[in-house]
């Protein structure tokens, strides 16, 4: 059954998989990747500055000799990690509100859609700046601040989900045969709710990537010297004016692939999980 | 009840017999396909019938049979995918798959109508009946102001008893009824004078009570104006209630085409007969009731037997795979495409428009 | 008809009030929360000295009980005061004021470059669907949603301006020979030309070429999307069909009938765009050392100067708010359907 849904999927779009087939070279390098990096991705030479790209240096080096190939490498794993805790702990929270609330209705929903409605009103990247101011210029803060923007989209869509299926039969088979409220929301409404949010998950994570990578661009959440693709950007701005282009391309095109990659596979599978929507 | 099958007889005998010499429509083997990705749907086959003018066609079949995308061809509006591989559509005198785009463009709507099923959905949403109307009439009658356009179109409206004409026109069409929305397509359909009117299924999306009102509606400005009509319809008990002839359309192809009178009350094609069997009218008990028998064949196989109902029929021997379908005569206009025809039968055969009226 | 329509008017303006009450709460906390000492930063400088701040703190009413707190922030809200800020030693309005036309200039800009690329190639690829410029919209509407603004920009300066050489130095409103013209209205391209500076004009429009463009790359793939999607449901409605069937223009059917429909979905997705807009326009500020509101917020953040941030975000949420605002009074206006479910 499994193996035939894997099946129609890589039949389906041929793209789809190919982007999948990236995210776990991209998964794989951000865990194993700084492991086997030919340098030291902090280590700066006087003698090495800006050099570019040779078979010495794949990627050429940067403004203090460090080696962009073996920074980009390990930017992965920082880059990664945030969005998928950040998209996590959203999905999770947003999801245990969203359901509450629509399951309970009345007084908690009603306050709770308030909120959330004032929250919609920051314009995203504006709250994340706010909350990062917040919570302290610090990676946990990206993670926190970008969980907390996409709160209310997960918190909508589940509880429009479950307020569509609270008066479905074996929901209320459920309710009738004595299950507590808790049973009824998180082990039969919530799961058959999980596609649309399957979905806002993985076109979420390419958008999570952006994000910490521009604030990080910005100069918030990660500081320098530390390996970020963002960071890497905004180190190199300055020497697109002069030419070295490879200080600021290399790591822009890991964002952009990996990014673009997120997004193919969300399509992806919205088309699978939802054909009326596809694309 | 009993009627001769052999002879022609129209079910309005107020109206004059069709000249078959000079049709006002008629549809010469016209061979219709659509490219999709997963190959050619082979939509029409070899379809042929013709229309004398103010003469009132049913078109019926099961859906999904090829009966709007027919309609469609009529109108030159199957879209970019459709690829028309033979045959011809004589209207008047001119074949209008070889007219120009403009030419064509003030053919439809002035000359030929369409009124489609869901009326609603075929308003637009954002603007008012009154607007839409008035795009309509003044699309055919260049110089036409839009306030004369209005007061034509009220003037219409009341002609054939819709209340409050003027305030209708003032409303977004998902603020009217759907049968409202109907009546005011037909009234836009007459408004701009047509010979020809073909409607799609026009009351399916609609119910029962609104359904009567809307065919009398349509029926009446018909034969009033001497309008003719192709009907597009599923429903074979409104066929022979309003219409002249019937035309049997099976997976792209005509099977069977006569007077209603007799193609619905004798049929000589086992689909016809499938068909009939499978309506509730005139049974005594559901064991007469009979289910249609398999579904229609993919129509993007390339390996489609030459008559498209062989795989379903029961009467199915070799020829009917092999050999292209032949035509028979059973009447001056009554022809059967098949290998093996039903004799007549008479007493099996209950006359759905009389099975209506009870 | 009309006064249902005023009705769903006032109701919708309504539903802001609680919207934007609650904008005001949350910024109030926001101050509240920041690190530091609010009556630091509503002091009139670096320079004030602990009796100036003690005297701030008790004029603040930073002693009293958050309720009156909160009432007093209103009060200040409404007076117009947000604070000074400590980098610029200005008042933050005063600050907000001097900055703000460089911000909307290049804004307007980038959204018209980002409207007016999407928009033809979304109906262009519908209806040419599946033909090279639909394969082109899409590869180019996925590159862009994954393109930062901010790399693209840099690509941008590397091509045009150091191996081209068409573009000017990428930084700041005017080139540095140039003498800015009387401040009018604080567009520096309409300041130029009041001046009667044509070749000022051309050169201040030219240095918002490539920010603007990088901030447009954003807009793109959500309103080129839309468009597509938008008007290809258009043409394959029936009322598409129904129109063309009573003798409609081809012409008349796509721009009156089709057109008008898809846009709908597009000015739906407007107030994501716009949210996209604010973002990219503070990363872009930054990168084009472009003298905006962005900017300034972004520097005020860096620098721990909080009166300015709590001012931008209040005010870009209230600017933002109205302007969804606006989207749903526009939809309702135009879609008899709108907001009926």
């Amino acid at each position: 059954m499994r193996s035939d849904a894997l099946a129609f999927i890589v039949r389906r779009n041929v793209i789809t998989t190919v982007a999948a087939v990236l995210i776990v070279l991209l998964v794989v390098i951000a865990i194993v990747g700084p492991a086997l990096v030919p340098y030291d991705p902090l280590a700066t030479s006087a003698t090495e500055v800006l050099m570019p790209p040779s078979a010495r240096h794949w990627f050429g080096t940067d403004g203090l000799g460090r080696d962009i190939f073996s920074r980009v490498i390990v930017a992965a794993r920082l880059d990664i990690a945030i969005a998928v805790s950040a998209v996590a702990l959203s999905a999770v929270v947003g999801v245990s509100i969203g359901a509450v609330s629509g399951y309970v209705g009345g007084a908690l929903d009603r306050v709770l859609s308030r909120v959330v409605d004032v929250m919609m009103a920051f314009p995203l990247f504006v709250a994340a700046m706010a909350l990062v101011a917040v919570f302290g210029n610090s990676v946990k803060s990206i993670v926190l601040a970008t969980a907390i923007i996409n709160l209310p989209f997960y918190f909508r869509l589940i509880r429009a989900e479950i307020m569509a299926r609270r008066s479905i039969g074996y929901v209320e088979a459920a309710v009738i045969t004595g299950n507590s409220a808790t049973n009824v929301i998180f082990r039969f409404l919530v799961p058959n709710s999980l596609p649309p949010v399957i979905v806002q998950v993985s076109l979420n994570l390419g958008w999570a990537i952006l994000n910490a990578s521009g604030l990080a661009f910005i100069g918030l959440g990660v500081a320098p010297p530390t390996p970020e693709w963002g960071i890497m950007i905004q180190e190199g701005a300055a020497l697109m004016l002069s030419g070295e282009w490879w200080v600021v391309v290399f790591p822009g095109l890991a964002l952009v692939l990996s990014v673009f990659c997120f997004s193919l596979l969300g399509d992806g599978i919205r088309d699978v999980i939802d054909p009326r929507r596809r694309s | 009840m009993a009627s001769e099958p052999a002879m022609p007889q129209p079910a309005a005998p107020q109206r004059s017999t069709p000249q078959r010499s000079t049709p006002l429509l008629a549809i010469e083997q016209l061979t219709v396909g659509f490219e999709t990705a997963t190959g050619t749907v082979h939509a029409l086959d070899d379809v042929s019938f013709a229309i004398g003018r103010g003469e009132c066609v049913a078109l019926v079949g099961e859906s999904g049979s090829g009966k709007s995308i027919t309609g469609l061809a009529v109108m030159r509006l199957l879209g970019r995918r459709a690829l028309v591989q033979a045959g011809r559509i004589v209207f008047d005198g001119a074949d209008l798959l070889t007219l120009s785009e403009k030419a064509m463009q003030a053919t439809r709507g002035k000359r030929v109508a369409m009124i489609f099923q869901n009326a609603k959905a075929s308003l637009n949403p954002i603007k008012t009946v009154g607007d839409i109307l008035v795009d309509i009439l003044r699309s055919h009658h260049h110089g036409l102001s839009r306030a004369a356009a209005r007061a034509r179109i009220v003037a219409l409206l009341d002609r054939i008893g819709i209340n409050e004409p003027a305030e209708r026109l003032r409303a977004y069409p998902s603020e009217l009824s759907g049968g409202m929305c109907q009546r005011i397509m037909i009234a836009a359909a007459f408004a701009c004078e047509p010979d020809l009117i073909i409607a799609d299924e026009p009351t399916s999306a609609l119910d029962v009570t609104t359904q009567q009102l809307v065919m009398d509606l349509l029926m009446t400005l018909c034969r009033e104006r001497g309008v003719a009509a192709i009907f597009i319809t599923h429903d074979l008990a409104l066929a022979s209630e309003y219409c002249d002839r019937a035309v049997v359309l099976h997976a792209g192809q005509v099977l069977e085409q006569g007077p209603v009178s007799e193609v619905l009350t004798s049929p000589r094609h086992p689909y016809t007969r499938m068909l009939l069997d499978s309506l509730p009218y005139g049974k005594d008990d559901i064991g007469q009731l009979k289910a249609m028998g398999g579904g229609l064949p993919d129509l993007r196989r390339n390996d489609l037997p030459c008559c498209r109902f062989a795989e379903r029929c029961p009467q199915v021997e070799p020829a009917c795979r092999g050999l292209p379908l032949p035509e028979r005569r059973f009447g001056p206009t009554h022809i059967v495409r098949c290998q093996h025809p039903l004799e007549p039968s008479l007493a099996a055969a209950p006359r759905a428009s009389a099975a209506r009226a009870m | 008809m009309r006064h249902k329509g005023l009705r769903i008017l006032l109701a919708r303006i309504a539903t802001t009030i609680p919207i934007l009450f609650g904008v005001v709460v949350v910024t109030f906390a926001l101050i509240r929360s920041l690190p530091g000492d609010p009556a630091v930063y509503y002091a009139s400088g670096p320079g004030a000295g602990p009796a100036e701040i003690e005297a701030v703190r008790r004029q603040l009413g930073l002693d009293r009980s958050l309720v009156e707190q909160f009432w007093r922030y209103l009060v200040e809200l409404g007076s117009g005061r947000f604070g000074n800020s400590l980098q610029t030693g200005q008042p933050v309005l005063a600050d907000f004021a001097q900055r703000l036309p460089a911000t909307l200039e290049l804004a307007i800009l980038a959204f018209a470059m980002g409207v007016g690329t999407a928009i033809p190639l979304g109906i262009l690829a519908a209806v040419k669907r599946d033909g090279w410029i639909d394969q082109l919209c899409r590869v180019l509407s996925s590159t862009a949603a994954a393109m930062p603004g901010f790399f693209f920009g840099l690509i941008l300066i590397y091509f045009f301006y150091f191996l081209a050489g068409v573009a000017p130095e990428p930084i700041g409103r005017l080139p540095g020979w140039a003498l800015p013209p009387p401040v009018v209205t604080g567009f520096m391209t309409i300041d130029c030309l009041l001046a009667g500076d044509v070749e000022l004009f051309w050169a201040a429009l030219g240095k918002m070429i490539l920010p603007a463009a990088s901030m447009a790359i954003f807009a793109i793939a959500p309103l080129l999307r839309m468009m597509r999607g938008g008007m290809i449901d258009a043409l394959d409605s029936d009322y598409v069909t129904a129109s063309r069937a009573f003798g409609l223009s081809r012409t008349r059917v796509l721009l009156g009938y089709a057109l008008p429909n898809a846009l709908l979905p597009v000015l739906a997705t407007m107030g994501m765009v716009l949210s996209t807009m604010i973002g990219a326009n503070i990363m872009i500020e930054k990168l084009f050392a472009w003298p905006g509101i962005g900017a300034y917020a972004i520097n005020a953040l860096i620098g721990l100067d909080y009166a300015p941030v709590q001012a931008f975000v209040l005010i870009v949420a209230v600017l933002f708010v109205l302007m969804t605002l606006a989207i749903d009074l526009i939809s309702s206006a135009v879609d008899p359907r709108y907001g009926q479910g």
